[in-house]
């Protein structure tokens, strides 16, 4: 396979990922972690999947 | 009701199957992606997020090696990446990827290298080794075939000459204090039988740390200097979890820690070091006046 045929990163262990929305912009501010708050988690799905049942789904709630 | 957000996310090293690199086997991974996510908040569906993945074109001549178990953390504009394992060896270096310039040109030029991807199969006194089998040959870093200017150049900043740098390390944490323009690097292994139980401040520069081509000279890096903080309470720790936050009644920016692993005493074993958490206050005002020794509270877990 070549590299530039490769359009989802390698499956991999240990690696870093981070939030980089913050280019230091005004008014773009810092996320905070005090208080109270309630997390979810929000499976990504690759954008280059098939046309599937989810996609219909979408669509129909596009249009709807 | 039916609306998008936006948000952009890095991913950069570890250790994978690096399928340009080799047919088979793990690598040392020293590749960047962008993954921009779409998502949705459908009262049909419930929350959806769709990830478009854009390779960011790393120069290969100023990107750190692959690696795995590095930690890194954004200041506003910048990703900020410390120490890890490439193989050779735990690492004690820093790297600066100005990420505008990253966001900017990810996906333009999906043509680079594998920015020295390495063979795992070189870890054998790793007991996490996989099994691997490469092409040496192939995984040297490859002559882009595009244009370099489109290329991302980390920064390597030259700090404060003689100045003490933390251990080499890997699964430490690595966390931006972005008010207080502070980096913090706790805990993580300097061998594989050597836990650290250690925090280190480095005071970032006033500015720009580094120029939209990875440039770090005359930005005031060799003004700053690693500064080892004291009392860091509780044992030696690795692969932990940490992150920033700011006390909404004080302001006061602090590292949240929790768990970890560490070592069983005498026997050895690797055990878990079960919820315990810190909440981890530094005085930046020392930190900023001539780079002495910090006093740091670090407070017991709520329970």
């Amino acid at each position: 396979m070549r590299e530039d045929q490769a359009k989802l990163p390698w499956c991999r262990k240990g690696g870093v990922m981070v939030s980089v929305d913050n280019l230091g912009e005004e008014g773009f501010g810092w996320p905070s972690a005090s208080g109270t708050s309630t997390g979810r988690f929000v499976r990504l799905f690759p954008l280059s999947f098939d046309f599937n049942v989810v996609t219909v789904l979408l669509l129909y709630n596009v249009f709807l | 009701m039916f609306f998008c957000n936006h948000s952009n996310f890095l991913l950069w090293s570890g250790k994978g199957h690096d399928k340009v690199a080799a047919s088979k086997g793990s690598s040392m991974l020293g590749d960047a992606w962008i993954a921009t996510t779409e998502s949705t908040d459908s009262s049909l569906m419930g929350d959806v997020s769709f990830a478009e993945w854009k390779r960011v074109p790393l120069d290969p001549s100023a990107s750190p090696d692959g690696r795995w178990k590095s930690n890194g953390d954004v200041f506003p504009g910048y990703f900020l990446a410390f120490g890890g394992d490439d193989l050779h060896g735990f690492l004690n270096d820093l790297w600066v990827m100005p990420l505008a310039h990253a966001l900017g040109v990810a996906g333009s030029n999906d043509t680079t290298t594998t920015s020295g991807a390495k063979d795992a199969s070189e870890e054998g006194a790793s007991a996490e080794v996989e099994g691997a089998v490469a092409d040496e040959s192939s995984t040297k870093p490859a002559t882009a075939s595009a244009n370099e200017e489109a290329m991302v150049a980390w920064g390597q900043p030259q700090l404060q000459k003689d100045s003490e740098l933390p251990h080499v390390r890997r699964g430490h944490t690595v966390t931006v204090l972005p008010s207080s323009r502070l980096l913090v690097v706790v805990g993580g292994r300097k061998k594989h039988e050597v836990c650290l139980h250690d925090a280190w401040v480095l005071p970032l520069p006033k500015g720009e740390l580094a120029t939209p081509e990875g440039k770090t000279e005359g930005l005031g890096w060799d003004q700053s200097a690693w500064v080892e903080i004291e009392g860091v309470p509780g044992e030696c720790r690795w692969g932990h979890a940490a992150t920033q936050a700011t006390d909404p009644i004080t302001n006061t920016e602090f590292v949240a820690i929790f768990g970890g692993r560490k070592f069983d005493g005498p026997s050895g074993l690797v055990s878990l070091v079960a919820c315990d958490a810190y909440i981890f206050y530094l005085d930046m005002k020392s930190a900023r006046d001539g780079y002495s020794l910090l006093y740091s509270s670090l407070l017991p877990a709520l329970s």
